[in-house]
């Protein structure tokens, strides 16, 4: 028995909890990689306004900021699950599986805190906004919380994925990387 | 402290914990450490301030023309009309290789990118026609980097975005050095082949080649558009890359290379590297914020100030640390972690951050293609499954050597990098 089929048998609610945490980090990324598409839309808009009709726009460029800020969040938690996030190993790859196992248990920990550090500051930082009702220092008064709630989604989202991974190291002794699998497929 | 911020991000590195992760979390614990809890109320500012700069939007536009390009096809109708058009010569397969490398670096402005789209194509066909095994990977490992020296490049557009340094110098700049590594690797594949004696391919007939130019027209168009539009000063380098996008989603929506629904996993590819890359950004700006708290660069000018350092020898030591630097982390990493310690004492010094730039790009070159983290590398081996990391890295060797020859001769004559950029402004 493979081992995904074995922890959907052993374990039907965390495969179901795990299936939808995909789901929801995929939906994100498949969001933010639209609106990648739509800052390419932007910019062309721009040139064109310039040259045709002699009047730059005041929102591409600040647009295609915040555009290009939420659509990176939105997708680093998909990055992690997919593996994109570059890293060095060299070494990790050397040690035993057992000793891997509490170092990657260790390494999650620590992002995990990490990402719930900022999701948490995140959202204090975009309550105060909203209450202040501060906008953004560009040509574009918009409330400033607009772009920047785009930081605690992201990392709320990057802190789940590290929940999913912990979960799956620790319960299951699942390496990260089968998971990276069920993404890609 | 500032020792201890270094060995824990170095340690942090070694245990395969992500770049930008590793930066990230040092970078915010030695926030919390020098400011208490004042940390928690500023540290969304610094990360909103991070991601906050026109000159960034580039990055992802350029990733995502680059792979519509793959993902269409067009980038390989490239191959096949330049292939057309040299294939015949002595060591035909191999020009069209370096020439292809070099088209298509002035289109995309990735170093990995480019050798994946080269490594499919030009690999296969090369070992078929009994090319010397080395010699190819070595051929398609290092023809990928010149990605970031001819322009458009995205490890310039961060040198820009880092420094506020004019990207479309820092474009210019690129455009001499890589026509002159482009003309070596094209001697050096010539000699090789005419003492290996390799088969020549048949010629191509004019029909042939005429069918071939004129499948490859939507991609021929690029170069000019990208970077003449950028010369002549009709849009910024992230505008032109936004023009790019468009016109390369056109090109493969009308010539049906590319359906709307087999967009979605070009694009979510294209969101994987670009969120790579900004969150490194992420993680190496917080560090960097503490790197400035603890005053790092001012004290290291100060105490190169003390030794009377010349520009010479500090260019000569920092292309050391980058080829350390550059055997364990890839491109972004180095720049974003290095530039920030390294800019201040190059102002304070003397010396042009536009040669400096260029200078610093081969570097990075070679960190593309030195053992064990060399991208470029793993990309051969994607290509060919029994190929061995050493074999790979063995090839490049001598082209590492041509690599190194034009290293020396844009320090000796900084007119190679900088008369251009001159004449154009």
């Amino acid at each position: 028995m493979s081992k995904s089929v074995y922890i959907k048998a052993a374990n039907p609610l965390w495969h179901r909890l795990d299936n939808g945490l995909l789901q929801l980090v995929t939906w994100a990324a498949r969001l933010g990689g639209l609106m990648l598409l739509m800052v390419g839309l932007f910019v062309l808009y721009e040139v064109v306004c310039r040259y045709v009709f002699q009047s730059p726009t005041l929102w591409v460029m600040d647009c295609s900021i915040y555009f290009v800020m939420w659509a990176v969040l939105l997708g680093s938690a998909y990055t992690m699950r997919t593996r994109g996030h570059v890293l060095v190993d060299v070494v990790i790859n050397k040690i035993s599986p057992k000793k891997r196992r509490v170092v990657q248990i260790c390494l999650h920990t620590v992002i995990l805190a990490f990402a719930l550090t900022i999701t948490a500051a995140g959202v204090h930082s975009c309550v105060r906004a909203y209450q202040m009702k501060e906008l953004t220092m560009s040509a574009l008064y918009i409330p400033l919380y607009y772009p920047m709630s785009s930081i605690p989604v992201g990392f709320g989202l990057m802190a789940l994925e590290e929940l999913g991974t912990l979960f799956n190291l620790i319960l299951f002794n699942n390496s990260d990387i089968r998971r990276k699998e069920k993404a890609h497929s | 402290m500032t020792a201890l911020i270094f060995i824990l991000v170095s340690l942090l590195l070694v245990v395969g914990m992500p770049v930008a992760f590793s930066l990230g979390v040092v970078g915010l614990s030695g926030l919390f450490a020098l400011e208490g809890s004042g940390a928690f109320f500023g540290v969304t500012m610094i990360i909103y301030e991070s991601l906050h700069s026109f000159t960034l939007t580039a990055i992802p536009l350029f990733i995502l023309m680059a792979n519509i390009l793959i993902h269409s096809r067009i980038s390989e109708d490239l191959y096949r009309f330049i292939h057309s058009l040299v294939g015949h010569w002595p060591g035909g397969l191999g020009i069209a290789t370096v020439l292809f490398c070099a088209g298509f670096s002035a289109i995309s402005g990735s170093s990995v990118a480019t050798a994946a789209t080269v490594g499919m194509l030009a690999v296969p066909e090369m070992l078929q026609m009994g090319y010397d095994r080395r010699f190819t990977f070595g051929l398609v490992a290092a023809g990928g980097t010149l990605g970031i020296l001819i322009p458009p490049s995205l490890s310039m557009i961060l040198y820009g975005a880092l420094t506020d340094v004019s990207v479309g110098d820092l474009f210019i700049a690129g455009i001499i050095p890589g026509l002159i590594l482009t003309g070596f690797f094209l001697v050096y594949t010539v000699i090789h082949a005419r003492k290996r004696g390799y088969v020549r391919t048949r010629p191509a007939g004019w029909s042939e080649r005429a069918g071939a130019f004129r499948r490859s027209a939507w991609g021929l168009v690029l170069p000019p558009l990208v970077l003449g539009g950028i010369y002549l000063g009709w849009f910024t380098p992230t505008e032109a890359a936004g023009v790019g996008v468009v016109y390369s989603l056109a090109a493969a929506l009308v010539s049906r290379r590319l359906s709307i629904l087999k967009l979605m996993p070009v694009l979510l590819s294209s969101l994987r590297t670009t969120a790579m890359v900004l969150v490194i950004i992420v993680g190496a700006v917080l560090f960097g914020h503490v790197v400035t708290i603890l005053h790092v660069p001012q004290r290291l000018i100060t105490f190169l100030g003390e030794l009377d350092v010349a520009p010479w020898q500090f260019i000569i030591l920092v292309c050391i640390i980058f080829i350390f630097l550059g055997d364990f982390l890839e491109v972004v990493s180095i720049t974003i972690i290095t530039l920030p310690i390294i800019f201040p004492i190059l102002l304070a010094i003397g010396i042009d951050p536009v040669w400096f730039a260029v200078i610093m790009t081969i570097n990075m070159e070679f960190a593309l293609i030195t053992p064990p983290v060399g991208l470029n590398l793993f990309v051969i081996k994607g290509v060919v499954e029994d190929a061995s990391l050493m074999e790979v890295f063995q090839g490049t060797l001598p082209f590492m050597l041509l690599m190194l020859a034009v290293l020396v001769l844009v320090i000796i004559f900084p007119q190679l990098s900088l008369w251009l950029p001159f004449m154009v402004r």
